[in-house]
């Protein structure tokens, strides 16, 4: 509960010791109206940056332009969601935010646009650079965080080039899309962004670790991809047969009952890195084909998994999060099709009570970063919690 | 193992969709763990040695089985451990060769159809070596080696190659070779012995059935041959004997003439006459004879030409006139101006048989010789009031020799005469109309007199003197038969005279029986009656109409009606009876139009 009373009371607390991060949440739907009430909620700056996830059916353009100078030059750095995660829980059409003070935190950050073309090197390139920026600051990087456009599809190069630069350190992501399957909007350098991704480095006195969270089970049901489009994470065939009528088959289903529930019903899961991940369905195309949320390439074995209920495997976990020092805060990045499942399994509260006293802010996405690696189908969080420095203003 | 493959296929699919769906999987997963293997490769520095790695396959292989990690690799992943479990539970034989075309991997499936092929898969095979272990006796097997060894002397990429190969005493097994992306080649085998030997009992039963097919065949066709063998022979017997016979009998004649010339008494007078009537019996029996031999022997195609109609039927009309008056015979010969296609020999050969049999064998009434014109081709009619053929006897009468029981074929024999050449005439009128490509139909019944029919192509009309015409008009009546009864004879002149005009064929009564009698000359109802409202004896139009139809079946029909009795009364009576009122004053347009309806009918 400290935690909450730590963002919530940011208009009267003050700067300092103890108090790292503040974060907010408003569901008011006049943008200026939101924007004002979120700064009341985080209190006054100055922000080395402000995080925004915007309900995806918000006008962006008057969002962006009550967003312009609202931080002082604090970058506000986002995305739009469907789905967000907040102090008041899992919630919909609403604004949550987190902000990092400047006597605490230094941050380097950079807007990539036409993310979907980005290559590795260039990547690992710019990570590096960001990077030595950081450092000539005087700061070493305590986490990063990588928030992408869904239709770029190129998760796995960005989390490899700049989940990769240093491997010590904690990386989290998300990709944002539409609840339906489509792309999300990249919020940075004061406007919104189709294909771009934004990556950050964090310094700061806080200790972050990641929190990973699978809530599928495999079964016996496998499926091969025998013809994909790797670029755009379309599967035209699995088994020799037409894509989405082979899935549907395997699932028990009418090709027809492809919808975004029984996507969700019906997750899959392929051999990675020596164990299962999520491969996330995010919708059908109306070829027939199935578009996922992370790489899928010819050859490779799709397993249907059980999905198991999200709530009671993130309680277990939280609770040996909280040990002896409680954190301050948790990133999260919280696949779609889980929200869809804890839905299902009328777990959704629960989760969403879990998280907020967790210190949650983040939003539901297509996929996750955790690291080098980006997978689907997963709960990726990145737990912060103080160390003993205390960093000058 | 069974439900990673259960999950793979559809139960539905048949074994040609299954195993080429095997061959998509496995092709994808080699590709997959191909390119894995080639990354690893790559990225090793420095390169590996050939101790460590022989091919990326070997990389992949080692790796996938986990049992003989080389040093400094990392150890086998869950996702190529799991292709290798998928590939194994293929009910396909898998094996891959590394880029120098030796083999570095094969499934179990691979292992089993090997086995029963009687042939050892080792480490290092090439693709030739390991096919050449399979069967070699047929010689398509050795075709397909020779293939295999041309694409794999080939460079790649090269098109995939399919091949079947049969192990003695073994499977059958469907090869197909394929390039991989990074310089391998998947070779994928299929026992497909279960089909093939489905196949070939299939086929075995087809060669039985075509054996059997054939060799009846050949019986028909030997039979045939023997058949026209013996017929050509009878033919040309036949015509050599005909000859041969006329001579001496021609001779014969001449000296039984030179015999009457000489003093006989009146005994031997009438002795000499017997024999000579018997020899000119002798005589057309033989000449009937030759004809149908020549008719059989020749194989030329008749020459046809254009005939005139109305010159054959005059010149027929003046060779039978006098043997029909002899017997009491009216001879009729219908007015036509039709020309038609046909050899003139023949065609007036055929008329001659017709009416020379009529004419025998019609006791009394009327002999009629007249055409009509039947759907772009005009038939020839000969009708007779003779005593008429049973339906059942229409085929017989045409047969050779054939003489049919008078009691049963004919019908009422009064003055029934037999004579010789009886059994032919009407053979060699069918064999003539065979040749010459011309219907021949009889309509005929017991006691009702009967009708041969010859149906002939009409001759181009566009050089005929076109008949002058009272009115232009569209119908051709086309001898229609129309019966006209009607007391006066000026009325009736008119309206014949009309119908002649228009092409029809009229014939005439006065009154009731007239028609009744003129219709069972022509043996059949005419194609449309006119008559007179009233007719004499009390008899009416409708009465006449009723009768001829009771007697001779529906015709069209027509009361030719005056302005003074067309009252309602008669056009009801008319109406229920399906007659048509036509008035006098107005008979042309109303006339033709009833007879283009009626010209409808008849078709």
């Amino acid at each position: 509960m400290s935690f909450d009373a730590t963002s919530r009371g940011g208009a009267g607390g003050g700067i300092g010791v103890g108090r790292p991060v503040r974060r907010a949440c408003t569901d008011l739907r006049s943008a200026d109206e939101a924007v004002s009430a979120l700064r009341t909620e985080l209190g006054p700056g100055p922000f080395s940056a402000v995080f925004i996830f915007a309900s995806d059916d918000r006008d962006r353009l008057d969002l962006a332009a009550a967003l312009r100078g609202a931080f002082g030059d604090a970058p506000v750095l986002g995305a739009t969601s469907a789905g967000e995660v907040g102090p008041d829980g899992l919630v919909s059409g609403a604004l949550t935010a987190l902000a990092l003070p400047r006597e605490s935190f230094r941050v380097s950050w950079r807007l990539i646009e036409g993310a979907d073309r980005i290559r590795r090197a260039d990547g690992e390139a710019l990570a590096r650079a960001m990077m030595g920026d950081l450092t000539a600051r005087g700061g070493s990087a305590a986490f990063g965080l990588m928030l992408s456009d869904a239709d770029a599809a190129r998760e796995e190069a960005l989390a490899f080039a700049f989940g990769g630069v240093d491997p010590d350190m904690p990386f989290a992501g998300g990709a944002f899309g539409t609840a339906e399957g489509g792309g999300g909007f990249v919020l940075a350098d004061g406007r919104f962004t189709p294909k771009a991704a934004a990556a950050v480095y964090v310094a700061g006195p806080v200790e972050a670790s990641m929190l990973r969270l699978e809530h599928l089970e495999p079964t016996e049901t496998r499926m091969v991809i025998t013809a994909c489009d790797n670029d755009h994470r379309r599967v035209t065939e699995l088994n020799g047969e037409a894509a989405a009528g082979e899935y549907a088959r395997l699932c028990g289903l009418n090709p027809e009952a492809l919808g975004a529930a029984a996507l969700a019903d019906h997750p899959l899961l392929a051999a990675e890195g020596g164990a299962l991940h999520g491969r996330t369905l995010r919708r059908v195309d109306c070829d027939g084909a199935l578009i996922f949320a992370a790489a899928v390439e010819e050859g490779m074995i799709l397993r249907l998994a059980r999905v198991g209920d999200p709530a009671a495997q993130l309680e277990q976990r939280l609770s040996a999060l909280r040990g002896p020092a409680k954190p301050e805060a948790l990133i999260a990045f919280d696949d779609l099709a889980r929200r869809r499942a804890a839905e299902t399994a009328q777990s959704a509260a629960r989760v969403g009570e879990l998280l907020s006293q967790a210190g949650a802010v983040g939003a539901s996405t297509w996929g996750q970063q955790s690291n080098r690696m980006h997978c689907s189908g997963a709960f990726v969080g990145l737990s912060l919690r103080r160390v003993g420095l205390q960093a000058s203003a | 193992m069974t439900a990673i493959v259960d999950s793979l296929l559809r139960p539905g699919d048949d074994a040609a969709r299954q195993s080429e769906k095997l061959r998509r999987i496995a092709a994808a997963l080699v590709r997959r763990a191909e390119a894995a293997a080639a990354a690893v490769e790559r990225e090793k520095e420095p390169r590996p040695t050939l101790e460590e790695t022989e091919s990326p396959y070997a990389l992949f292989v080692v790796a996938a089985a986990g049992t003989r990690a080389p040093a400094g690799e990392p150890p086998a992943s869950d996702a190529s451990e799991e292709a290798r479990d998928v590939i194994d539970a293929l009910p396909l034989g898998v094996c891959i060769f590394d880029k120098t075309g030796r083999l570095a991997f094969w499934n179990r499936k691979a292992e089993t159809i090997s086995s029963g092929a009687e042939t050892a898969l080792a480490i290092g095979l090439t693709l030739v070596d390991f096919a050449a272990g399979f069967g070699r006796l047929r010689p398509e097997d050795r075709d397909s080696l020779r293939r295999l060894a041309a694409w794999s002397g080939g460079e790649p990429p090269r098109p995939s190659l399919a091949v079947e190969l049969r192990a003695r005493n073994g499977p059958t097994v469907d090869m197909r070779a394929q390039d991989m992306p990074h310089g391998g080649i998947l070779l994928c085998l299929d026992d497909v012995s279960a089909e093939r030997d489905a196949l070939r009992a299939l086929d075995e039963i087809n060669d039985r059935l075509e054996d059997k097919v054939s060799e009846r065949t050949e019986a028909l066709a030997a039979a045939r041959d023997a058949a026209e063998a013996a017929n050509v022979a009878k033919s040309r017997f036949l015509a050599a004997a005909g000859h041969d016979l006329l001579q001496p009998l021609n001779a014969a004649r001449l000296f039984l003439g030179a015999l009457d010339d000489t003093a006989l008494d009146t005994e031997q007078h009438r002795l000499v006459e017997r024999l000579g009537s018997s020899l000119q019996s002798v005589d057309s029996l033989l000449t009937a004879i030759l004809d149908i031999s020549r008719l059989e022997k020749d194989e030329e195609p008749p020459t046809f030409a254009r005939i005139d109609l109305a010159e054959l039927f005059e010149g027929l009309r003046r060779e039978f006139e006098l043997q029909a008056r002899a017997k009491g015979l009216e001879l009729r010969v219908a007015p036509t101006r039709r020309f038609v296609m046909s050899e003139p020999t023949l065609l007036r050969r055929v008329l001659q048989n017709l009416l020379a049999n009529a004419v025998r064998y019609t006791p009394s009434g009327r002999v009629v010789i007249g055409a009509r014109r039947r759907k772009g081709a005009v038939a020839i009619e000969v009708r007779d009031t003779g005593p008429g053929i049973a339906a059942d006897y229409h085929e017989a009468v045409f047969e050779e020799f054939r003489r049919l029981d008078p009691a049963e074929a004919l019908g009422p024999l009064s003055g029934f005469e037999t004579g010789p050449g009886m059994g032919l005439g009407l053979a060699i009128v069918r064999r003539a109309c065979q040749r010459l490509g011309h219907g021949l139909d009889l309509e005929s019944e017991a006691g009702r007199g009967a009708c041969f029919r010859i149906v002939t192509p009409c001759a181009d009309e566009e050089d005929q003197p076109k008949p002058r015409r009272a009115e232009p008009s569209q119908i051709d009546l086309e001898e229609m038969v129309v019966l006209v009864v009607h007391p006066s004879v000026r009325a009736r002149a008119a309206v014949v005279e009309k119908l002649e005009r228009w092409g029809a064929c009229p014939m005439e009564a006065g009154d009731l029986i007239e028609a009744v009698g003129a219709a069972a000359d022509l043996g059949a109802a005419p194609d449309m009656i006119l008559t007179a409202s009233s007719l004499p004896d009390g008899a009416t139009g409708l009465d006449a109409v009723r009768t001829l139809r009771a007697y001779f079946g529906p015709a069209p029909a027509a009361l030719l009606v005056e302005r003074t009795d067309a009252d309602d009364a008669l056009g009801r009576a008319a109406e229920a009876e399906d007659v048509d009122l036509l008035p006098m004053d107005d008979v042309d347009g109303r006339l033709r139009a009833a007879l283009a309806v009626a010209h409808e009918v008849r078709g």
